[in-house]
């Protein structure tokens, strides 16, 4: 087990380089600049001085190496677009608001989706199953972007409960629209596949010895299917966080969240290549560390799983 | 039971007597001195930054030009100027050197006094190119300000100078009389050294750092969420407008406020496309849409030295078969106004009696003269380039491709790009032939040299038209230095004249800016030239 985590985590080293290398090089060969910003043009002689004191009129490979060599001292140098704030401040101001805002949706997809795929499958073909597969087919079916701004028509403007937009905490009624939005996606996913893999588990034959025993249909469900059952679903789990980081761009965007999703979006449109980079730094770390809890937590879960 | 009844009455009655005394006690807001907000909406990026010395004018100019005050500063009303910081100020008869004496008393937000050595040093600062400002441009020209600014001179070699601690005398390279304009532009506005000496580029982001001189005052600023600010108590004069202003940041101000408008979370939404035909639609909204004017213009920029544009009856052909009323008013549904001549209408020398107007068939006439007639041997493959982010840009193109292709039987091929690759080609054109692409141009402030020297002479060339008349070259020079603004204006016109007849540029629409603003609010000015709302001549009557 721990050979293994230790491969794992030094082949991330190179996985990282690959995706650092290819970002830099993709935004360097995506034409635009970072400086013309508004309906008309900036002067020559100014975007000449800004390329040359932001470096970039440096040959590409002296940027990338200064720029490698930097943030593995933990700089990831200058915004371009926020002069008073750094790539690692901006990453440090925004990075815990989505991480919030992330968990409270994969929580919401957890409670909801589980439970939903749960009674769907328990009680399949019924009413329950076919509600509980419309319910999942619009998750799937809406783009978060679709969800959030569908939620602010009726939630804000219909029945006016929530404000239209804007962040003040988690624990605030303004989280409430962008939770729902993001969380929607993965709540239905994760009830597919709870509903799919439990009907699998309810056909074999120790439940069949369950019920013969004369086991109450609860404790059939909950102790004997669901541990089974629930694997498949542990996988998907993981799956689901680039679901929620990738709904984040734009809901966050959408409704005004100071998160760092969207400040990807930006940074893309505006050119701000040190931002880009370290965003997608951050994000190729954290999904390669989730990818890794997942492969261990399997090890836990499902006994025929052994790393060596 | 009746007894129960009477019992918990008698409680009830109890908790309300005590507390009645102690909600009255305390003053519901509508009874104390009324405190008034104003809520409007901004940008989320304050593009480039909260500092006046940095800022190419963006998001975030509103903010600061509620926070700071120049010398002097441009009416928002009238256009004129005003004295601000300094009380008076003297021009030697050359027009070289300029002397401004600061009111008595002035002082910073956090009550230090303001000195003309202040000024001193924010010039300095914004010229020096280690600053990375995005408008230095504006001061060069001020004595050896240029050659600072491109590395090539010294601080100390900039004709500024603060000779006591309420004189500040500017030498200039050359006359300049519209000088003035750029001493009330924001990057000649005032900062204080120590607090950017201590926090860098940090100093414009809380309360204590961010000190100002204007007529409002830091609160909070939370990037990307909202910005406030107060009155400031240390500012010289009176201020009348709301107490507190708050903007919310938005992605897309665009999209969102009216959204935030209509829940009643804000009191001025910006509106755009189909959202303004929308608005007029409404009962309620329509009452609370206005109109403003923009100095500016939008255009259609021809490669005066690639064929076929470099025939002068092609050019004026074109221009003259496109119908810019029907273009605004139709197709447009009045979101902008209707195109009068290249220049925006406001600039000295600008007449509309030079434009080439709309005459379909006159242009029918000039194409065959050029050896075009009903579009025989017009070139294949004549292209139409634009930025392809705004789905307005390509309904124009194509409303402007089928005006030509109806009057004059002539192809030409729509090229969209992506915004920032296209404003990376259109960079590339300064030594590249093109045939047409869609640009546009505001004033900065209202004085021609801000269009027709920064813009069309051949040197300067902004939008690469590749366009050379010397006449109009030497014109728009000598009124440059012209220190009579009757003989000033007339010299433009003239210049004027020749530029609207070589058609270079085909302008297609004047900008506007519409708004849709809450019936309790009064004095919310656009001005046309930059337009940003000053609150201090805001009214909150609710």
């Amino acid at each position: 087990m721990t050979t293994f985590i230790v491969r794992r985590v030094l082949w991330m080293i190179p996985s990282l380089l690959v995706v650092f290398t290819l970002t830099f090089v993709v935004v360097h060969a995506t034409p635009g600049s970072p400086w013309d910003e508004s309906e008309k043009p900036l002067p020559e002689a100014v975007k000449q001085n800004l390329a040359k004191q932001y470096h970039l009129d440096d040959p590409l490979p002296k940027q990338y190496a200064d720029y490698l060599i930097n943030a593995l001292h933990g700089d990831l140098g200058p915004s371009y677009r926020s002069v008073e704030r750094s790539v690692s401040e901006i990453i440090a101001a925004t990075l815990p608001v989505s991480a919030q805002l992330g968990l409270a949706s994969m929580l919401f997809a957890l409670l909801v989706g589980i439970p939903l795929g749960t009674l769907a499958a328990v009680k399949h073909n019924s009413w329950i199953d076919y509600t509980a597969s419309f319910i999942t087919v619009s998750g799937l079916a809406t783009p978060p972007f679709v969800r959030v701004s569908l939620l602010v028509v009726a939630l804000s403007l219909g029945v006016a409960w929530l404000p239209t937009g804007g962040w003040n905490g988690i624990w605030d009624v303004r989280s409430i629209i962008p939770t729902l939005a993001i969380g929607l996606g993965p709540a239905a996913i994760l009830a597919r596949y709870t509903r799919s893999s439990l009907l699998e588990v309810l056909g074999q034959d120790f439940i069949r010895t369950a019920r013969a025993k004369g086991l109450q249909e609860v404790m059939i469900v909950l102790r004997h299917a669901m541990k089974n059952a629930l694997i498949p679903v542990l996988t998907v789990a993981g799956v689901t966080l680039s679901n929620v980081i990738t709904g984040a761009f734009f809901v966050e965007r959408i409704y005004g969240v100071p998160g760092i999703g969207r400040q990807f979006v930006d940074s893309v449109t505006g050119r701000d290549y040190p931002l880009l980079l370290g965003i997608v730094l951050i994000f190729a770390i954290l999904i390669s560390v989730v990818n890794l809890l997942t492969d261990i937590s399997y090890g836990y879960a499902d006994p025929r799983i052994r790393y060596r | 039971m009746r007894k129960l009844v009477a019992l918990s009455l008698l409680v009830l009655l109890t908790a309300a007597a005590c507390t009645s005394p102690t909600s009255s006690a305390t003053p519901s807001p509508s009874q104390a001195a009324k405190k008034t907000t104003l809520r409007l909406p901004e940008a989320a990026k304050i593009v480039n930054t909260m500092d006046p010395g940095i800022s190419s004018g963006g998001a975030g100019l509103e903010q600061i030009q509620n926070m700071f005050e120049g010398l002097a500063y441009v009416d928002q009303v009238s256009g004129e100027i005003k004295p601000g910081q300094a009380e008076k100020w003297t021009i030697s008869p050359d027009g070289i050197t300029y002397t401004f004496n600061l009111r008595a008393g002035l002082k910073w937000s956090d009550g230090q006094t303001l000195k003309a050595s202040d000024f001193e040093y924010a010039w300095k600062r914004a010229t020096d190119p280690a600053t990375k400002s995005r408008y230095a441009q504006t001061l060069w020209p001020v004595k050896g300000a240029e050659a600072f600014g491109t590395g090539k001179g010294t601080a100390e070699g900039m004709g500024v100078k603060a000779t006591d601690d309420r004189t500040l005398v500017v030498t200039l390279e050359r006359p300049a009389p519209f000088f003035m304009h750029l001493v009330a532009t924001w990057t000649a506005y005032p900062v204080r050294k120590d607090t950017i000496d201590k926090n860098a580029e940090k100093w414009t982001l809380t309360k204590d750092t961010y000190i100002s001189n204007g007529h409002y005052r830091l609160v909070e600023w939370k990037p990307e969420q909202s910005m406030t600010v107060e009155k400031n108590p240390n500012y010289w004069g009176e201020n009348n407008g709301p107490d507190t202003i708050v903007w919310t940041l938005f992605d897309d101000q665009a999209a969102k406020s009216p959204v935030a408008y209509e829940a009643g979370e804000l009191d001025r939404a910006v509106l755009v496309g189909a959202d303004i035909t929308r608005a007029k639609a409404d009962p309620v909204l329509s009452k609370e849409i206005k109109k403003f004017e923009r100095q500016g213009s939008q255009w259609i920029i021809l490669d005066t030295t690639n064929p076929p544009f470099n025939n002068v009856k092609v050019r004026q052909a074109l221009s003259m078969a496109t119908d810019a009323k029907r273009l605004n008013e139709v197709v447009l549904k009045d979101a902008y106004f209707n195109a009068v001549s290249i220049v925006a209408p406001g600039i000295p020398g600008q007449k509309t009696a030079n434009a080439l107007g709309y005459d379909a068939a006159k242009a029918k006439q000039l194409l065959s003269e050029a050896g075009y007639a009903d579009g025989k041997n017009w070139p294949a493959n004549v292209k139409f380039t634009f930025a392809s982010g705004s789905a307005e840009t390509k309904a124009i193109a194509e409303a402007i491709q089928g005006m030509w292709k109806t009057a004059l039987g002539i192809d030409i091929v729509l090229e969209p790009m992506e915004d920032k690759a296209f404003d990376n080609w259109r960079t590339t054109r300064k030594d590249q032939p093109f045939h047409m692409y869609v640009s546009g141009w505001g004033s900065d402030y209202e004085d021609p040299n801000n269009w027709y020297n920064l813009l069309f002479d051949s040197k300067a060339d902004f939008f690469y038209a590749h366009w050379k008349n010397p006449e109009f070259d030497s014109l728009v020079a000598s009124g440059l230095k012209e220190n009579d603004p009757a003989k000033r204006k007339t010299t433009y016109e003239s210049a004027d004249k020749i530029l609207n007849a070589e058609a270079p540029y085909i302008t297609y629409y004047h900008w506007a800016r519409f708004d849709l603003i809450k019936p309790y609010i009064q004095g919310l000015n656009h001005y046309r030239v930059l337009g940003r709302i000053q609150g201090y001549l805001v009214r909150v009557n609710k």
